[in-house]
């Protein structure tokens, strides 16, 4: 399991009593809140309907040896990768009725 | 220990060759033994020259023993999670190295642990401390590694604990068992949130739609506490009222729901690259020789800038908490990634890979162990070829893994004059104007160049059409029609699916039927049904019109597309083929009648063509179905002259009426029994305009019905009930029909008095049960059908009982000759093996021009019905039972004056008579059960009702439930039902044993389609749940009305789904119809025998005949009126 670094630096920053309690206010505005709205979600996602057009699009990839093979698989897993983010779509209400059919 | 400490490699001390001892400088030791150098300081078993090793290199002692620290608290975590007897001595001996590491920190450091995770920090930092209102604990989730990280607090507010933050998971739906106990994230420098961790794989199916849950869905979760464990008097009410207001989602929970979206989203259009990534050890600590552990990784790919710029802008600081270090950008691309992996590796694990090499050292053994774990898991190799290999991968993703900020756009020109379609590539300027890609490639900035070579690359692939010679320049290629039909359709979608703009011409993904059109102009609109006129034909796909030689043109084309609505359409072969053919089968027919091309746009001419037939120009047929499509759908529910208000589909059939009245036209109001036909034509007669009289031909039970039907709704009408044997006759019945808006009589006596009647002009003739004349050769179809009229209308809830002979029938009777002949009527429309679907079928193509049909089964009629109809039948009586009925009540006033002297007696034998009087209402032989003929039909009125109703019920696939209180007779109307209808028909009465009667309910209940019951009221009146049937018939009355309801109410009651018509049948005229005004309350029990202050025992004669005879005003006697359906059968003439 890939370990955080840590470094010497004290995490935090006492504030001192000349800071100015708006300037507190908006970094825990940050924290809680963030500094920007949230983006909206999308009403619907489109589901592909050639799970393959991006791998394809850039070539064989670079496996030596397997190169036609590899086609293959590949194939195979982007078509249940996008099944299974489909369902995930689904099951978030994400699917328009016209991409479900 | 110090034995092995001074043992180990981790000795700073060595000899050389020589035997001298060098001092060993911390840098030289590998991080796992300056960590073995460090634990022997923690554990106080270390030698001077080896703490002088140490202190050598402060900072880095310092960071491997905060390393061992983390490894020391995630194991104590780790522990925590056992069960058993050893739990307790193990987690006792992780604390005790947790502790010993701190007491080592707080020696090296001078400050305690509890002081220090000295960690610094790159972006959203936590909030300093600062005083202000405590805000509502909201479930925060963090990013940290691969980890959702789920913790609760409020800005200014006490973080819940773990146990809490699971009750609030356990709320959003969130799955128990994936959650973990994990390092307390730090959301101040003085507070710590205890926190649970979960992978990121086994939560994503919640976390993707938790921001898409309504806040007071997951408010009404979090809060459903089961009721056995709520204490009333200790749970107050202000005790959970400040927690059931507010979002009990944060902000980072939303943020990091939004992310997963995203990385849905980016999955299922397949913009997603594998990369080979090394697994690199912790800080310090090298792989062995020259082998590394590597792992695929599914990198997400074509991320907008935009999108990665919102999310990092909206980045709430707590999503970092638990994991402080990266920025916002690497943290959005973090969590993108890793949840993009969590997808694909997921999926990978289902897919059957080859078997990997087991120490791959060769660049193919390399990619083959590369493709056998596409899910992710680790494998070692050769450091410098796995490198390599990770290194071309990241060149070949590059096009889609680095931030696009120059998307290709392909666009298709609508074909020019000649027919040729023009593609051609652009790229986006940095003023986001759309140049030719040539034009970018040649005088993009370096960026731009480099980039939009990638692109153009990877679009070549998808559209190898663009590496095609001849273009004007690069980037533009003419297509064919069916490269530009591959484009709209195929290769379009999959070009955005990598990421491009694509711009073509709309194509509609409908595929339009083959159809014919009909057209045909005659200038003179007075030109009818009859009349040949020249037509022309057409084949349509959709609004688009083509000839014979377009269809052949197009049927040579590999992919043909025509235009229509703005759209490209695809045609297809067979469907051209198939308007082929129709058109040359058509060819020679270049004149037609109205009546002709009415059948044929109502498929009754033959169906070869998918679409049908639509007519087109201004033909009387053309302009009859337009005026029928155009009936207004803005409906009148209390039309003028009629004193009630209509159901929307009765005014909807009101206007079609009206439609069928401007056309000349006959047809058929086909509206499920209980719809309400009657009220309907009765609004259309009211509004009277034209001249003439209507006369509504009707079965002799309702014949009572349509006159105080006509009396109540349209009391202006003149109605004249022409029946019985009193009924006028020549000149008088001509001027009686004169003054007559409506004439109701019987189909017996408009068959009887049909020369008469077919000399009058009637403005409308009204069948009412108008499947009586299904038989067209019967005598009765064939008489009425001299009758002379406008219009004509025929009623029936069941237009086809038998076949689509039934249909024909009628429609041939409403508009002779307009449908055609029988045999090819029915051959048309018979398309479907299933008879009731056939049927069903052809109501459906001739509905809304010659049928109005409604079911109760359709949603929008059954929810404007009430629960329940009564229906009162008015039902004739036979000679035999007229003369049964006069004999009785004859021998009863003779008794009575001249041989019954008490009172008692005289008593008695008035109340026999009265059940007698009511038995043979019934029938002849419920009064005589051992006459010598046995026979039921056509004795009795009642009966004859019974079949028609049960006739119609069994027709619409429904059950029936027959009172009587008579027990005999209720097991001869069983016997004799099972035998006429084919269908076994129980009788449930008190003679019947327990299990016999239970059986008889269940079969009942548990039988589909059509079904009858015969019960006696006594037994069968209350307890019993029948709602199987949707229909009750009261064959006789019984004096109580509660009686009545109750029987009604085995069926109209809770699990009841259909509307309930409740049939009750009265004589007229009779002792039952006396007994139907007691139940109306209209009359007590001992009015209705005695006159005032009289008892029973001091009537005279003539008050018995009053009281109890016939009155002949009311009386309908069976004047030869047929049985529907059954007219062969009837048997006339008194029996006595």
């Amino acid at each position: 399991m890939a370990k955080r670094l840590r470094t010497s630096t004290p995490r935090t920053r006492k504030i001192t009593p000349g800071d100015r309690l708006s300037e507190q206010e908006a970094k825990q505005h940050s924290f809680w809140q963030g500094d920007a709205p949230l983006p909206e979600p999308p009403k619907y996602i489109d589901v592909t309907a050639d799970p393959g057009a991006v791998i394809r699009s850039l070539g064989p990839a670079p496996l030596e040896g397997i190169e036609d093979a590899s086609k293959k698989y590949f194939e195979g897993l982007y078509q249940r990768s996008v099944g299974l983010a489909s369902a995930l779509a689904s099951a978030a209400d994400l699917v328009s009725e016209e991409n479900a059919e | 220990m110090q034995n092995i400490v001074d043992k180990t490699e981790g000795d700073s001390t060595r000899s050389d060759s020589n035997g001298r001892t060098t001092q060993v400088t911390s840098s030289s030791l590998s991080w796992e033994k300056f960590a073995v150098l460090v634990r022997a300081e923690a554990e106080a078993y270390i030698t001077t020259a080896q703490l002088d090793a140490l202190k050598s290199d402060l900072p880095r002692w310092q960071k491997v023993l905060l390393d061992l620290l983390e490894d020391a608290e995630d194991k104590l975590l780790a522990v925590q999670q056992i069960k058993g007897s050893t739990r307790d001595q193990v987690v006792n001996d992780f604390e005790a190295e947790l502790n010993t590491l701190a007491m080592a920190f707080q020696r090296l450091t001078g400050a305690s642990l509890e002081d220090e995770p000295a960690v610094s920090i790159v972006g959203p930092s936590e909030p300093d401390v600062v005083t202000g209102e405590a805000e509502p604990c909201q479930l925060q989730l963090s990013w940290a590694s691969g980890k959702i990280i789920a913790w609760a607090a409020g800005c200014n507010n006490e973080p819940e604990s773990t146990e809490q933050v699971m009750d609030r998971l356990l709320a959003t739906g969130a799955p128990k068992s994936a959650w973990k106990n994990s390092r307390p994230v730090a959301i101040s420098s003085e507070i710590k949130a205890p926190a649970l961790s979960a992978e990121v794989t086994d939560v994503l199916g919640w976390l993707v739609p938790l921001v898409k849950t309504p806040s007071e869905e997951l408010t009404q979760r979090k809060f459903f506490i089961p009721e056995d464990l709520l204490d009333p008097e200790e749970l107050s009410a202000t005790d959970v009222e400040p927690e059931l207001s507010g979002d009990p989602l944060g902000m980072s929970a939303r943020w990091l729901s939004l992310v997963a979206i995203a990385a849905v989203e980016l999955v299922a259009q397949g913009r997603t690259v594998p990369r080979l990534q090394r697994i690199r050890k912790r800080r310090n600590k090298k792989n062995r020789g020259d082998k590394g552990d590597f792992a695929v990784q599914w990198m997400p790919g074509i991320i907008s800038q935009e999108k990665l710029k919102s999310f990092a802008d909206s980045l709430p600081g707590a999503v970092s908490a638990a994991d402080p270090g990266p920025d916002a950008r690497a943290l959005v691309q973090s969590a993108l990634g890793g949840m993009v992996n969590a997808i694909v590796a997921t999926a990978a694990q289902r897919l059957d890979v080859p078997a990997a090499p087991i120490e791959p050292t060769t660049k193919e053994e390399l990619s083959a162990a590369f493709l056998a774990r596409l899910a992710g898991q680790q494998f070692q190799a050769a450091v410098p070829a796995g490198s390599d290999l990770a290194r071309n991968l990241d060149q070949w993703a590059r096009p889609v893994t680095a931030v696009a900020k120059y998307a290709l756009a392909v666009q298709l020109d609508e074909p020019d004059e000649a027919g040729t379609w023009h593609l051609k590539v652009l790229s986006p300027g940095p003023d986001n104007h759309l140049d030719p890609v040539e034009v970018a490639l040649v005088s993009g900035s370096n960026t731009r160049r480099t980039e939009v070579k990638g692109q153009l690359a990877r679009m070549e692939r998808l559209l190898p059409a663009l590496l095609r010679p001849g273009g004007r320049r690069r980037g533009e290629v003419v297509l064919t029609q069916d490269e530009a039909w591959e484009l709209m359709s195929v290769t379009g979608p999959a070009l955005e699916s990598a990421g491009f703009e694509v711009r073509v011409p709309s194509l509609s993904r409908r595929r339009p039927a083959a159809a014919l059109r009909l057209t045909a102009d005659d200038n003179d609109s007075l030109v009818g049904a009859q009349q040949l006129t020249a037509v022309s034909w057409t084949a349509m796909f959709g609004d688009v019109e083509l000839t014979a030689a377009d269809v052949q043109r197009l049927a040579l084309q590999a992919r043909p597309l025509v235009q229509s609505r703005g759209k490209w359409v695809a045609l297809n072969h067979a469907d051209l083929a198939e308007a082929a053919a129709a058109l040359a089968e058509r060819s020679a027919t270049t004149a037609l009648t109205g009546a002709e091309m009415l059948r044929h746009a109502l498929g009754l001419e033959g169906g070869d063509v998918t679409g049908g037939v639509s007519l087109a120009g201004t033909s009387w047929a053309a302009g009859l179905l337009r005026a029928a499509s155009d009936i207004p759908t803005a409906i009148e529910t209390r039309p003028k002259f009629f004193n009630g208000e209509l159901r929307s589909y009765q005014a909807e059939a009101l206007t079609w009426l009206k439609f069928l009245d401007g056309a000349g036209l006959g047809g058929c109001l086909a509206l499920d029994m209980g719809l309400g036909k009657t009220p309907t034509i009765l609004a259309q007669i009211g509004m009277k305009k034209t001249e003439g009289s209507a006369l509504v031909i009707a079965p002799p039970a309702v014949v009572g019905n349509w006159a105080s039907e006509a009396r109540r709704f349209t009391p202006h009408l003149k109605v004249m009930v022409h029946h019985g044997a009193n009924r006028s006759s020549g000149d008088s019945l001509d001027e009686e029909i004169g003054r007559a808006d409506l004439v109701i009589t019987t189909y017996g006596t408009a068959v009887r008095d049909i020369s008469q009647l077919s000399k009058t002009p009637w403005d409308r003739v009204i069948l009412d049960e108008a499947q009586v004349i299904k038989n067209h050769t019967s005598e009765t179809a064939r008489q009425l059908r001299l009758l002379k009229s406008r219009v004509r209308i025929a009623l029936t809830g069941t237009p086809i009982e038998n076949g689509l002979g039934d249909l024909w029938a009628i429609m041939d009777f409403c508009n002779p000759g307009l449908v055609g002949g029988r045999p090819q009527f029915i051959a048309q429309l018979n398309q479907l093996s299933d008879t009731k679907a056939a049927a069903e079928s052809a109501l459906h193509a001739l509905n809304g021009v010659l049928v109005f049909r409604r079911t109760k089964s359709e949603p929008s009629i059954a929810a404007e019905l009430p629960d329940r109809i009564d229906e009162l039948a008015h039902c004739t009586m036979t000679p035999e039972q007229v003369g049964l009925y006069q004999a009785v009540l004859d021998k009863l006033v003779l008794e009575t004056a001249e041989s019954i002297n008490t009172k008692k007696a005289r008593k008695g034998a008035v109340l026999a008579a009265i059940t007698a009087l009511k038995q043979i209402c019934n029938h002849p032989l419920n009064y005589q059960p051992d006459d010598t003929d046995k026979s039921l039909a056509g004795r009795s009125g009642k009966l004859t009702r019974l079949d028609e109703i049960v006739d119609t019920v069994f027709a619409a696939e429904e059950r029936v439930l027959i009172f009587t209180h008579f027990a005999t007779w209720g097991e001869r109307l069983s016997k004799y039902l099972s035998e006429r209808t084919g269908t076994n028909v129980d009788c449930y009465h008190g003679g019947l044993g327990r299990t016999a009667r239970d059986k008889i309910v269940d079969t009942f209940q548990k039988g589909k389609g059509r079904g009858a019951l015969v019960l006696s009221l006594k037994a069968g009146g209350t307890g019993l749940n029948l709602t199987a049937a949707s229909h009750v018939v009261l064959y006789d009355r019984w004096w109580n009305p509660a009686v009545e309801d109750q029987a009604r109410d085995r069926v109209w009651r809770i699990g009841q789904d259909k509307t309930v018509i409740c049939h009750r049948l009265i004589c007229p005229g009779t002792v039952d119809e006396r007994v139907e005004e007691v139940v109306q309350g209209k009359r007590k029990i001992a009015d209705m025998v005695l006159p005032k202050s009289s008892s029973i025992s001091d009537l005279n004669a003539d008050q018995l005949r009053s009281a109890l005879g016939l009155n002949e005003v009311a009386l309908l006697t069976d004047d030869g009126d047929t049985s529907i359906g059954d007219e062969h059968n009837l048997v006339s003439g008194a029996r006595i």
